[in-house]
């Protein structure tokens, strides 16, 4: 069973249709990448599954996004345990001005954990999961502005993986490391996997090629081509994948 | 606007296409000499076999260079895939009108033996499959590859005639076993550019459609 699934979605922002009648099916504990060029509406897809953009003034949805089995879109759908749910990291790292222990806490706190112990042992198991415990744990306590941008953005996926999501939205994640920090949060990305499903919208191809399950390729708000990335990328199926993946369009 | 790229990749086409002009003139002038007995047509044959690896070896360091700086995927990957596997085959190809003149030289010295004509058939056959790969790779047509594959299986035909009978030949006439030998072995060199040209046929499917046409019968079920 798929863990999201987007019937018939269509998003408006006023006037200006962004999303256009999309259908997807997001396999759990995969990794899925959409790609497109800028403005095509990967990122707005993105933020219809934990409901971001009803942040925006004027924007308007129809259709379904199913997590398991729910439908997301009811106005009286509870946002936070949403929100928990399904994590979000971004194009740059947005830690708290705050420690780094607090960073991870602070989910937690937000959802009711007090007990001291077992916020503790959070951080531990976040840090390791995000693989920062060894170079950190000696200065939990330390602003996390002073990390690096790699550091700072596996910690914000610590602070996701603090509140136990179940899935892991991921917005560009390394357009602001340079390439030897992108492998390592790739990497991060594949051991995660194990446990998380993860949706990646990226500029950069040969990252959805390298690490994603799935690939969905979307053109002025339609979502043109959604498979195997392997298919995706060596044999696609539409001539408008074609061209963009080779070049010729875009 | 065309891209410095895709330029580059139209360029490594055209190159590909000279290399394999260059490789049909072999196997053509392989076959004059033997019909003709003609040794001026060996010499042609061995002096382009220089210019033949030469090319083999600048295409694929230019597969290996476009490769390893525009990452391509897509038809342009597949086409890079193709290009690096037809130069290899073109090259054997050459490297067979090469050998087949070895065995001409000393045919044309030594007239004991009865070819018949069975040698020129698949000759013609043998070029003609190679000539319609290499249109098919021009102008990127799947129309003639079901043709070559059809075109194989008369080779191999023909291919096992001409080796029985070499063989009743040098039964009949055991002194003159060395010839039939070389008979056998340009019969032989002919059916292997049959499969080549099979080969090359088979990369254009790959190139055009995505999907693989070797060995229907032994896919795995996915």
């Amino acid at each position: 069973m798929s863990k999201i699934s987007v019937e018939n979605l269509n998003l408006y922002y006023q006037d200006f249709h962004a999303l256009r009648g999309v259908n997807v099916e997001i396999a759990p504990t995969m990794i899925t990448s959409m790609i497109g060029p800028s403005g095509c509406g990967k990122s707005t897809l993105l933020r219809t599954f934990n409901r971001m953009n009803d942040l925006v003034d004027g924007v308007r949805v129809d259709g379904k996004i199913l997590i398991d089995g729910d439908n997301i879109l009811p106005a009286q759908y509870d946002l936070v345990s949403l929100r928990k749910k399904v994590g979000m990291v971004f194009q740059r790292p947005n830690p708290f001005p705050m420690s780094i222990a607090s960073n991870i806490k602070f989910g937690l706190e937000v959802h009711g954990v007090v007990r001291k112990d077992a916020l503790d042992a959070t951080v531990e198991d976040a840090l390791r999961a995000v693989s920062l415990w060894d170079e950190l744990k000696d200065r939990l306590s330390c602003s996390a502005l002073g990390l690096s941008l790699e550091q700072q953005q596996r910690l914000c996926i610590a602070r996701l993986i603090a509140v136990k999501p179940e899935i892991l939205l991921m917005d560009e994640p390394c357009s602001a490391l340079d390439p030897i920090a992108t492998e390592r949060v790739e990497e991060l990305m594949i051991e995660l996997k194990a446990n998380y499903t993860i949706v990646i919208v990226t500029h950069n191809m040969q990252q959805a090629a390298r690490i994603s399950d799935y690939t969905g390729f979307m053109w002025l708000g339609e979502l043109v081509e959604f498979g195997r990335t392997d298919g995706m990328f060596t044999n696609p199926k539409e001539k408008l994948t074609q061209d963009y993946i080779t070049g010729r369009a875009g | 606007m065309e891209k410095h790229y895709h330029r580059e990749l139209e360029s490594l086409k055209s190159q590909l296409l000279g290399m394999a002009r260059k490789v049909q003139g072999m196997l053509s002038n392989s076959i004059a000499a033997l019909t003709s007995l003609d040794a001026g047509k060996i010499e042609e044959v061995n002096s382009s076999e220089h210019d033949v690896n030469l090319l083999e070896i600048e295409i694929d360091g230019q597969c290996l260079k476009l490769i390893a700086l525009y990452q391509p995927v897509g038809q342009d990957l597949r086409l890079l895939n193709i290009v690096s596997k037809i130069n290899n085959d073109l090259e054997r190809v050459g490297d067979e009108a090469v050998n087949i003149c070895e065995r001409v030289c000393r045919l044309i010295k030594d007239p004991r033996l009865e070819r018949g004509d069975l040698l020129p058939q698949m000759y013609d056959i043998a070029k003609e499959m190679l000539d319609k790969a290499i249109v098919s790779l021009e102008k990127n047509d799947l129309t003639v590859a079901d043709d070559i594959f059809r075109q194989e299986d008369i080779l191999d035909d023909l291919n096992r005639r001409m080796t029985r009978d070499a063989i009743e030949q040098i039964k009949r006439r055991p002194e003159i076993t060395d010839l039939a030998l070389d008979i056998i072995s340009i019969s032989h060199r002919l059916e292997r550019i049959g499969d080549m040209a099979v080969n090359i046929a088979e990369d254009i499917i790959f190139f055009i459609t995505g999907e693989d046409a070797r060995h229907p019968h032994d896919k795995v079920k996915s």
